[in-house]
């Protein structure tokens, strides 16, 4: 899958999640500057990612997703293995 | 043997560190690292060898089921490894930790006379065997590699964090075992700055609040007691666990090994959540990682009412982690629930309080908590609390004995604070504990902006001095109870 691709379903999670349809992301973007990015809404952007694109994580994976690079990056790693 | 100790500090440690790099460049680094194993194993040892052979059988059985987990490729055999490994793990913690609670309640409510088995608690079983626990869930998911078993058993049994944490990740420890680098001053001139606060945290705050805390569990307080001592004990907890990290750290970084953070100025929050990404890191990562996520993962649908029940659940269980008694399960709750108001708030949006009121609030609901903790029992928690509204008796200073109280026939005027053994300075060393959790440095951050300036090392040296005519007669730390 084309890196732009996936990026812009990523961003679509994440707009789907915190329910903004105007919501950009950037690579750097972390917790804290989405102010309903708390632990709730991290597991149910994971299970998202985990449904939209078919993949699963570990639960070890889980905390090592600080910003949204990460989770593209494993995201990444998961569908092309 | 305890960190703020003679033997640790003139003997073992200096000891540890020497033989460590003296094998390292004279042997082999494998040799280093397993002299560091079995320097650690002796730290355990010295404080009652006969919980050797436990830690040990632990590590094995560990290490073995991990082993199968990362070689076994049928799904089904490895699954049932998986379960005998989690379950034997949890039997562990049963039996040593939870039997004669679960016993005792049975005795209560069926009218049994069950006979209890009075085991003295196993020191670090509560850390060692969660830390292991994670690894299996790790090494069944595939994120485990076949690790030396040195490095295993360093991951589990290394000193600096054997008996009250960090809770360490196998990914972030190994390969610093495996990388075992040579000397480093700059890390042992940061280690024993970090080293020198912690142990001024533990001797010159946490004990001496120890000494006005504890008498006031033992005997119903008075109002202005109650008080005082409540705030009183967050302090001794704050500093008695946050100085244990330090020192933790310090030692080993003198090693070159980074523990990681445990402590991020957790008083300072101004709502429960954040509380807990400052208070104990490590554990709230293992909860949040291995606890709730799979609760919550259970159910097909994630929505809020599921989640605060997977939040309660999960802090109900980091109660019970911390002792086995109803108080520990009630202060899990309280928590619980504080973090479900917490959330629900924002779900709603409400309007925040102003910065100052909810730091004000969650710094009173947090002490209120840690004496639901502290109590130790049910019938000592009542006592303390009635206490706290004056049904215990109510003693005034003797300056406001000219006030008319006709109302209130239980006031009395007198030595305030008397079974504090505290005197006029008692407020004021409180006070000054409150301004050092607002306004004071991380330990991480003093020892990150060391500079070997004169000053700075009659800082440092002078604490330091100050901690070593204090070595006699020394507490333990609180957290080597849970």
């Amino acid at each position: 899958m084309e890196y732009e691709e996936m990026f812009s379903r990523v961003e679509g999670v994440f707009r789907d999640i915190f329910d903004d349809e105007q919501l950009a992301i950037t690579r750097e973007t972390v917790a804290d500057d989405l102010e309903d990015w708390d632990s709730l809404n991290h597991i149910n952007l994971v299970t998202a990612l985990e449904s939209e694109f078919a993949i699963r994580f570990a639960l070890g994976e889980l905390q090592g997703l600080k910003n949204v690079g990460d989770m593209l990056d494993l995201t990444q790693q998961k569908t092309s293995a | 043997m305890l960190f703020h100790s003679a033997t640790f500090i003139f003997y073992f440690l200096p000891a540890t560190i020497a033989i460590y790099f003296l094998c390292r460049s004279l042997i082999h680094p494998v040799a280093a690292r397993a002299a560091l194993l079995l320097c650690s194993l002796f730290f355990y040892s010295w404080w009652n060898v006969t919980y050797l052979p436990l830690v040990l059988g632990s590590i094995v059985f560990n290490f073995t089921v991990g082993r199968r987990l990362c070689r076994q490729a049928d799904r089904q055999k490895k699954k049932l490894w998986f379960i005998l490994g989690i379950l034997a793990n949890l039997a562990l913690l049963g039996t040593f930790k939870y039997f004669d609670f679960f016993i005792g309640n049975i005795n209560a409510v069926f009218h049994t006379d069950i006979g209890l088995l009075h085991i003295i608690l196993p020191l670090g079983i509560s850390f060692f065997t969660l830390q292991q626990m994670a690894f299996l869930v790790d090494a069944y998911e595939g994120l485990a590699e076949e690790y030396h078993f040195i490095d295993y058993g360093l991951f589990v049994g290394f000193f600096p964090q054997l008996i009250a944490g960090p809770i360490v990740h196998h990914k972030e420890m190994m390969p610093q075992f495996a990388d075992a680098k040579p000397f480093r001053p700059a890390h042992l001139t940061q280690g024993l700055v970090l080293f020198t606060i912690g142990i001024a945290k533990k001797l010159l705050i946490a004990d001496p609040l120890g000494q006005w805390v504890n008498p006031l569990y033992e005997a119903a307080p008075t109002l202005l007691e109650a008080w005082a001592g409540m705030y009183a004990y967050t302090f001794q907890l704050y500093f008695d666990f946050s100085g244990y990290v330090d020192m933790g750290m310090g030692a080993a970084l003198m090693l070159n090994i980074h523990l990681p953070h445990n402590f991020r100025s957790p008083l300072q929050s101004t709502t429960v959540i954040a509380f807990w990404t400052r208070w104990h890191i490590t554990l709230s990562n293992f909860i949040m990682a291995y606890i709730y996520t799979p609760i919550l993962r259970s159910y097909r649908k994630v929505t809020f009412k599921k989640a605060m029940i997977a939040t309660l659940i999960a802090m109900l269980l980091s109660g019970l982690w911390h002792g086995a008694s109803w108080t520990f399960i009630l202060f899990g709750g309280v928590h619980g629930l504080a973090i479900c108001v917490n959330q629900w708030r924002k779900k709603k949006k409400m309007r925040k309080l102003p910065r100052g009121w909810a730091w004000f609030v969650n710094f009173h609901f947090i002490t209120l908590s840690l004496v639901v903790a502290r109590s130790g029992n049910m019938a000592a928690l009542k006592d303390y609390l009635n206490g706290m509204i004056g049904r215990n008796g109510i003693i005034l200073p003797e300056f406001l004995a000219g006030l008319q109280v006709p109302s209130m026939s239980t006031v009395r005027f007198g030595e305030v604070l008397p079974r504090l053994g505290g005197d006029f300075w008692t407020p004021l060393f409180l006070l000054a504990c409150l301004l050092i959790v607002l306004l004071g440095k991380t330990a991480q951050d003093m020892a990150k902006d060391f500079k070997p300036r004169p000053v700075n090392a009659l800082v440092f040296g002078g604490l330091l001095a100050l901690c070593l005519l204090r070595l006699d007669n020394p507490a333990e730390f609180i957290y080597f109870q849970f």
